[in-house]
């Protein structure tokens, strides 16, 4: 294409026009934040769920819910060795037996009356 | 045995904000263009061009593809450009928006620089009055030194659609501009 004046003219507006000198990249957010997973809230997410699930199982399987009750009492040292093969261990019990006052000594046989 | 700082893996993000800075020196002027061309407004056009490649770079963070991000870029600028075109109109209502008749600068001036600013200003007051489509073309044409194949190219049209508008606006604005015979370019060489 000849270059005409007109040419000339219009190709120093142009460039006038255009910024000088040409910006730098606009600014952009903070690098930490530029590396967001898109997947990784759900999955943090699911895996506070199974922490949560798993927690709990292991919670009721040793009695620590609401119905589970205290854990059981010690074993009695009197029943620690009481087999057929220690009939001491045996009359040691019954001797304790015999020595505790029965409780329901003093009520009325049958039914209690209500008031 | 991988030692030192040589081997250790490169940082996607410090990569990615590389990649995207090297398509804003390679595309920016061309989005430049395309909203200049709507408005001929260059700080406008500037604001519409950063702002389209913040809107690349949302996309990007938010884990979008983008296969062609040129034309996906000079789409979003064309429309802010439009939706700005709109907005204005609503502030405005039929005022024209050359009122200042593009005199930018108030700084005194060389008799030779203040007849080009009239003559800039003329120029910017007879594009107003063209297509924008032809605007399109006249600003890759001479703010980009664009041939005809690779306006084509960038707007999506035939090439003998640009060779037809351009020569169209050319002798268009030579009609309006009268003749310009003693005009010193620049650069000082005389046409």
């Amino acid at each position: 294409m000849t270059r005409t004046p007109l040419d000339a003219a219009l190709t120093d507006f142009f460039r006038h026009e255009l910024p000088k000198p040409w910006p730098a990249a606009p600014a952009l957010a903070a690098p930490a934040a530029l590396h967001r997973d898109p997947g990784r809230r759900p999955r943090l997410t699911l895996a506070a769920s199974v922490a949560a699930l798993a927690g709990a199982c292991w919670l009721l399987s040793n009695g620590g819910g609401p119905a589970g009750g205290a854990k059981p009492a010690p074993v009695a040292d009197v029943l620690q060795n009481a087999t057929a093969r220690h009939p001491a261990a045996t009359d040691k019990a019954k001797a304790k037996a015999a020595a505790t006052p029965d409780p329901m000594v003093g009520f009325p046989p049958g039914a209690l009356p209500l008031p | 045995m991988p030692t030192g700082r040589a081997n250790r893996a490169p940082d996607p993000g410090a990569a990615r904000r590389a990649e995207f800075e090297a398509l804003h020196a390679r595309l920016g002027r061309e989005v430049w263009a395309i909203a200049y061309a709507r408005w001929t407004d260059p700080d406008l056009a500037l604001d519409v061009t950063q702002e389209a490649f913040l809107r690349l770079w949302k996309q990007w963070e938010a884990g979008e593809t983008i296969e062609n991000p040129r034309a996906w870029l000079l789409r979003v600028a064309r429309n802010l450009a439009e939706d700005h075109a709109k907005s204005a109109f609503r502030r405005n209502g039929t005022q024209p928006p050359e009122l200042l008749n593009g005199v930018r600068s108030r700084q005194p001036a060389p008799a030779e620089a203040m007849e080009r600013e009239e003559l800039f200003a003329k120029i910017r007051a007879e594009l107003d009055g063209l297509a924008p489509a032809d605007r399109d073309i006249l600003t890759l044409r001479y703010a980009l030194d664009y041939d005809a194949a690779k306006i084509a190219e960038t707007l999506g049209v035939a090439v003998t659609a640009v060779h037809m508008r351009l020569s169209r606006a050319r002798q268009r604005l030579a009609d309006k501009l009268g003749p310009l015979d003693g005009y010193t370019p620049a650069n000082g060489t005389p046409t």
